[in-house]
């Protein structure tokens, strides 16, 4: 039964790509609302900025459309997405203005919009603030991770991805994919320990 | 965070929360968590950090205002579109230039032509001969360069 509605999701991802080959502007209407949340989320994940997120998204749908007719579909859709996607974060985080804004731009507003929004549930206060705490610690703490190692962390955590998946996406060694892994849980569990 | 329980190590956890170990490995290091409180603690943390980051970055995407990515794409469409038909346009129009300068161009070389401007007429080198009577008129002409004889024949 999956294996018959894999066929189907397959069949419709070759007639969206045939479609956004000709520039129908309803193919590139169902991709964005299609991947935009899945691509959104790795963005923010290497980002940690709304707005960046939004422009390096922005980009990413551009590009695709720009560079579609290159697209042989030897992978799905969405991982030739998530390449794209990944290359434009990295790309953004080279520029130096923005990594400026990157280093010092603080989370803490974002963070007390998201209380508010938490608190509308009726949940401990008392218990919402530790998990808060404990939850801006660890935001501060991947910000913090060397560029490479978040990049393995965004994926693995994000998307799920198995280390091949990963080593694929990065062309990295499987093995660099698991130290980097394993270095980045490290780097996190030594922020979260006095808090714990 | 380390890990004092010394039969495994944080690698290797971490291995086995991504479930990336040989089974045999995966099998053993299972069996070992029941009995060891600081490997499932590990466990449980390297566990817990990906979860947490996930749930922070989906919040996030969720308050997000996503209208701007379809209007930026559409704007980039219509651009495209716009261009595609300006060099449509643009082809044509090169191509009517081209045949209007070329039309004016053969009209103005055949007034000029006409009015005897740009190829002056190549006139007789030399009356050889003429008779003029009461009736006719009568002139035998010869061409400057291909010397041809030209007889030019008038009734009066």
């Amino acid at each position: 039964m999956s294996k018959i509605k894999t066929k189907a999701d397959k069949a419709e991802e070759i007639e969206l790509v045939e479609r956004l080959k000709k520039g129908q502007q309803w193919a590139f209407d169902r991709l964005v609302s299609q991947y935009q949340d899945r691509l959104l989320k790795i963005a923010y994940g290497i980002t940690f900025d709304h707005e960046d997120s939004l422009e390096v998204i922005q980009d990413v749908f551009v590009s695709v459309f720009k560079n579609i007719h290159s697209f042989r579909q030897d992978a799905s859709l969405y991982t030739w997405l998530r390449k794209i996607t990944i290359n434009h974060c990295l790309n953004w985080k080279r520029k130096w203005k923005r990594r400026f804004k990157w280093h010092h731009a603080s989370i803490e507003s974002e963070n007390d919009q998201m209380l508010t929004n938490e608190s509308k549930k009726n949940y401990d206060p008392e218990m919402l603030y530790r998990e808060k705490q404990f939850e801006d610690n660890l935001m501060k703490a991947i910000k913090k991770l060397p560029e490479k190692l978040r990049v393995v962390f965004v994926l693995n955590s994000l998307e799920g991805l198995s280390y091949d998946q990963i080593a694929s996406t990065l062309n990295i060694k499987k093995g660099t994919v698991s130290s980097r892994l394993h270095s980045a849980r490290q780097q996190l569990s030594h922020v979260m320990d006095p808090v714990r | 965070m380390k890990n004092s329980c010394g039969k495994y190590s944080s690698e290797e956890i971490s291995r086995f929360v991504d479930n990336e170990l040989p089974t045999q490995t995966y099998d053993a290091i299972q069996q070992h968590l029941s009995t060891c409180t600081e490997c499932s603690a590990m466990v449980k943390n390297f566990s817990s950090l990906s979860d947490i980051f996930s749930h922070h970055a989906a919040a996030r995407v969720a308050q997000m205002e996503k209208g701007t990515i379809a209007k930026h794409l559409h704007s980039t469409l219509q651009k495209k579109e716009k261009s595609t038909f300006g060099n449509h346009f643009e082809f044509l129009g090169k191509h009517m230039v081209l045949k209007v300068a070329s039309l004016a161009i053969i009209l103005m070389i055949s007034l000029f032509a006409f009015q005897n401007t740009i190829f002056p007429p190549t006139g007789p080198s030399a009356i050889v001969k003429s008779v003029d009577t009461d009736f006719a008129s009568v002139m035998i002409i010869e061409t400057q360069k291909k010397k041809h004889t030209i007889i030019w024949f008038n009734e009066t």
